[in-house]
């Protein structure tokens, strides 16, 4: 899991050291040099790792990255609709940076796992929340994707 | 050790909490047990009396049937201590520390899922008698046990007829890597620990597992 997570991350952002938990951690929590100049380190935002690559919302000076300005759950939903059985990660960031702990690949729409620095939201895609129930995310892009 | 399929329940008398992340092995519960006994990581995973195969327990996850579920938060007061000497910390502009930075009582709240279920059951393949003598003395399971949630007022290890990898639908019983599930794989794929240390991000693989209901 971290060596899919620092193939197709990691590697872009920082010198991979082998050390998979210290690499993923640095990616995620150092600072990355901007494309406008400067530094800022994944304090807000949103990724979607693939095998791919990955694409991120924050506007790095880090060629091998895409970049797109959705928000979030726009991200998200396009991602998941283009699922095809491969594994994605779907990452938001926030001021904390997100623990390794916390990540985690989708590989089945019916067990969708957006990881942040709070946890991980498991959730399934394929169905609507539960009335006054389901995960932040799960019920926003059920709205997105023009569910009730 | 001489092993046999078995299933192994804990009578509850209060409900369970957990961290609503894991599964909850028997495998882990039992290395979690030799470890607290002898402060060995290595012994912890080495003795855990249960058919393992190339790293994977024979040793199913914790299965409830719930009567109720829920989530409930729990507040601490923490006091911060610091080692780091204060007059070495960038003072703010009024020369004063910055507020994240004193001692004072902090108020952290934790909030968990919670199940009521009158009971749990694992299966598995193991040594019965070495399992019994391991959970005979607990009384408490699961997250918040000091609290008095997840109190055990009875175990029963009694022989059983599955394995602890597949259910009697074929349905995992526990993470089992994509690749070695010889089940129904209609069932759920998702990203999990599958050996010990189930907290550790570097044992996880694409796994079916089992509903979480």
């Amino acid at each position: 899991m971290l060596r899919f997570f620092n193939q197709n991350f990691s590697r872009h952002l920082v010198e991979l050291t082998g050390d998979e938990v210290a690499d993923a951690t640095a990616a995620l929590s150092r600072a990355h040099p901007l494309a406008k100049g400067g530094t800022s380190r994944f304090s807000s935002g949103w990724a979607v790792v693939t095998e791919q690559g990955a694409t991120v919302q924050l506007k790095l000076a880090a060629p091998g990255l895409r970049y797109a300005d959705q928000t979030r759950y726009e991200a998200f939903l396009a991602a998941l609709r283009a699922f095809d059985g491969r594994p994605i990660m779907l990452l938001e960031f926030d001021k904390r940076p997100v623990p390794v702990a916390n990540l985690h690949r989708t590989f089945d729409l019916r067990a969708v796992r957006v990881c942040s620095p709070k946890g991980v939201e498991t959730f399934d895609f394929t169905r609507p929340p539960q009335p006054k129930g389901g995960t932040k995310s799960q019920r926003n892009l059920w709205k997105a994707q023009g569910g009730r | 050790m001489s092993t046999q399929r078995l299933q192994v329940t804990a009578h509850l008398a209060s409900p369970l909490v957990t961290s609503g992340a894991g599964f909850m092995t028997l495998d882990g519960l039992l290395a979690a047990l030799i470890f607290d006994t002898t402060g060995s990581i290595e012994r912890a995973h080495a003795e855990v009396p249960i058919v393992c195969t190339d790293g994977l327990y024979h040793a199913s996850g914790a299965v409830l049937e719930p009567t109720d579920t829920g989530r409930i938060c729990f507040v601490a007061q923490l006091r911060p201590a610091h080692g780091i000497d204060p007059e070495l910390i960038l003072k703010n502009k009024h020369g004063q520390l910055h507020r994240k930075f004193d001692t004072s009582l902090t108020n952290v709240m934790n909030t968990y899922p919670v199940i009521t279920a009158p009971v749990v059951t694992w299966y598995c393949e193991g040594d019965g008698e070495q399992i019994e003598a391991l959970l005979r003395p607990v009384t408490f399971i699961g997250k918040r046990r000091a609290s008095g949630f997840g109190c055990v007022s009875r175990w029963e290890v009694e022989p059983g007829e599955l394995d602890g990898l597949t259910g009697y639908a074929d349905e995992p019983l526990r993470p089992v890597p994509v690749d070695r599930f010889t089940g129904d794989r209609s069932a759920v794929i998702e990203d999990a620990a599958w050996r010990p240390a189930y907290w550790d991000a570097r044992n996880r693989a694409a796994c079916f597992v089992p509903g979480r209901g």
